[in-house]
């Protein structure tokens, strides 16, 4: 697995024009008073760019040589998934910090609401995303499954915006108070269990698939 | 070291049915036109493509059609060139280095950087800025570092110049003097290459092998007579195996040159090589 | 020890091999006890299939000018050259048997083929 992180760690920092303007953007939207958004941005972020190593993967018909260097295929699943996964974690992480410093360097305490939850929020999202999206890239390429993928995960990022922003007041207390039945705590775990679920679902899938597949 | 029997794969219309092996200790020879089926045979053998049926014998190891996955190491023991597929255009010489070092546990950085500067290979250019050929010397380059015992290489020398490919022709030659088990094989459309470096060739068309002999014998014993038709109708035709119509009557491959050296003096022979052979196989038909 | 293969000619290349081989052994070039170079290293030198440099030393050794030793590589046997020689007559000899066969089914009259031959000769 070290020789795939590698490759990919070395494929990734030639992106240097994406990175700076996520950084300007990691900036401005602290600045704007958008810290939750800064987090599940930063976050989308993550995963995307770890997904699209699958794409420099397949450019060129690169996966024919790439497979038939030495690694086992789960190995290959195994680096994709710690990836997208660490990918998506670590930017939310890394959006987190950038609010908590903003916070401090604007003395804008707005920023620090609710940082908690989106923090949790990106991370249960993102990992649920991709649990959608590797087993679709394994399946059909990076090419065909990118349409597929990034609709879904578009999808999500609305729900989770939306869910964190604009839900009308009435209907989050609505949602909060019937919530407050449950224990935050409970809550937490169960969305932790189903995450956890779905990855494992998730790798199993994609382990069959890139076991049947063809370069 | 690979032994390969009845193995199957269709595609539509082609269907591919092959036998051939690579002992220890020998360069193999495969040649064939486009689309004969050269690149479904490694791939096969690769595990890139799965076989419909047949086996694939690597180092005693069933894997064909319903054997097992490659394992690790065993991946590590070959060097693999493909033609129309290598690392990513994104990675320069210097990443790649990195990169097999840490897949290949008997990978010499040493003696990359050496081979790189050998082969006028930039090491801090991205591979998308090279020519074809300085994408083709940096994958012989790559599977000639991690001491493999078996290479596998699809056109390893084309969009090479004559002196380049002397020169990788060498070093391959070289790897196999520095171990006496290693094998090559080795797919190529420059017979002139092949020639220099074979031991043992097979002629794939149409998926099917249709010539196998060792690369001596066609050169030694085999020969091309050029004759007219009158000629051909006199002379005893039990060694020639294939002949092509031709203006002036027709030219024919024979097993034994000698024996029509010696007895029909007057006749033109000439020595044959893989490319008389491959016109010969490709567009004559055979002689009973 | 120069061998130099021509590829156009006729002769096959590992008899070019073993006649280059007999002539530096002759010649007092390769010494006895000597090794001559690896198969793989002459394949590479001649650029040639290791397997014919391999036949070439086979007939060297079944000749018995040279022993190969597994493991070890292929010596020249101390042989005296009157030996080598012999071989060479052996050799001309045959090829002059095919010539007479030659001219007995052509209806060349020995004469007329000894006369050829003085011809040949003197060129």
């Amino acid at each position: 697995m070290k020789g795939l992180l590698l490759k990919d760690m070395l494929l990734l920092k030639n992106n240097k024009k994406l990175y700076a303007i996520l950084v300007f953007f990691a900036v401005m939207y602290p600045m704007m008073g958008m810290g939750s958004f800064t987090i599940t941005f930063l976050g989308m972020m993550g995963l995307i760019i770890s997904i699209s190593t699958m794409n420099y993967d397949e450019f060129d018909n690169g996966n024919s040589f790439l497979f038939s260097l030495a690694f086992k295929r789960s190995t290959y699943v195994a680096e994709k998934y710690i990836l997208c996964v660490g990918g998506g974690i670590l930017g939310a992480l890394l959006g987190t910090l950038v609010c908590f410093v903003a916070s401090k360097v604007t003395g804008n305490p707005a920023l620090l609401e609710g940082m908690a939850e989106s923090l949790c929020v990106a991370v249960l999202l993102y990992s649920l995303s991709s649990s959608v999206m590797l087993p679709i890239f394994i399946r059909f390429g990076a090419e065909r499954g990118r349409l597929a993928s990034y609709l879904t995960l578009a999808a999500f990022f609305l729900l989770g915006f939306g869910v964190m922003n604009f839900l009308p007041d009435t209907g989050k207390d609505v949602f909060v108070s019937g919530l407050q039945n449950i224990p935050i705590a409970g809550i937490l775990v169960r969305l932790v269990l189903l995450v956890v679920l779905a990855i494992f679902v998730s790798v199993s899938l994609s382990l069959r698939f890139i076991r049947k597949r063809e370069f | 070291m690979l032994k390969i029997n009845g193995l199957k794969k269709s595609y539509g219309d082609f269907h591919l049915d092959v036998s051939m092996e690579v002992p220890a200790g020998m360069v193999v020879g495969l040649v064939g036109s486009n689309g004969a089926g050269k690149s479904t045979t490694i791939k096969s053998v690769l595990q890139l493509i799965r076989p419909d049926a047949g086996s694939i014998l690597f180092c005693g190891n069933e894997c064909g059609a319903g054997g097992s996955l490659l394992t690790k190491s065993e991946k590590e023991m070959m060097g693999v060139v493909l033609s129309d597929s290598g690392f990513s255009a994104y990675l320069t010489p210097s990443d790649v280095k990195s990169i097999c070092a840490a897949m290949y546990s008997k990978f010499d950085k040493n003696k990359f950087t050496a081979l790189c500067r050998d082969l006028e290979i930039p090491e801090r250019k991205q591979i998308r800025t090279f020519s074809t050929g300085m994408k083709a010397k940096l994958k012989v380059a790559a599977a000639l570092c991690h001491d493999a015992r078996f290479l596998i290489m699809d056109e390893p020398t084309s969009g090479l110049d004559v002196i380049v490919r002397d020169h990788v022709l060498d070093l391959l030659r070289a790897y196999m003097e520095e171990k006496e088990d290693r094998s090559i094989l080795i797919s190529s459309h420059i017979s002139s290459d092949l020639e220099s470096i074979c031991d043992t060739l097979y002629m794939i068309k149409k998926g099917r092998i249709v010539f196998h002999e060792d690369t001596d014998i066609l050169l030694s014993r085999y020969g091309i007579l050029k004759c007219s038709e009158d000629q051909y109708n006199e002379i005893d035709r039990q060694y020639i195996c294939r002949r092509i119509k031709e203006s002036f009557g027709y030219t024919c491959l024979t097993t034994e040159k000698h024996f029509y050296m010696e007895n029909y003096p007057k006749l033109v022979i000439e020595n044959s090589g893989i490319d008389d052979l491959i016109l010969l196989m490709e567009k004559g038909e055979n002689v009973s | 020890m120069n061998i130099i293969i021509n590829s156009s000619s006729m002769v096959p290349i590992y008899e070019q091999i073993v006649e280059s081989v007999k002539k530096s052994i002759a010649s007092g070039e390769l010494k006895p006890e000597e090794a001559l170079p690896s198969v793989r290293g002459l394949a590479r030198e001649l650029k040639i299939s290791a397997l014919t440099v391999k036949k070439a030393y086979d007939q060297l050794e079944e000749e018995g000018f040279t022993v190969t030793v597994h493991g070890k590589g292929t010596f020249v046997l101390s042989i005296n050259n009157e030996l080598v020689r012999e071989e060479q007559m052996k050799e001309l000899e045959s090829d002059m048997q095919v010539i007479v066969d030659k001219a007995r089914r052509y209806d060349i009259s020995m004469d007329e083929l000894k006369d050829l031959f003085r011809l040949v000769a003197e060129d």
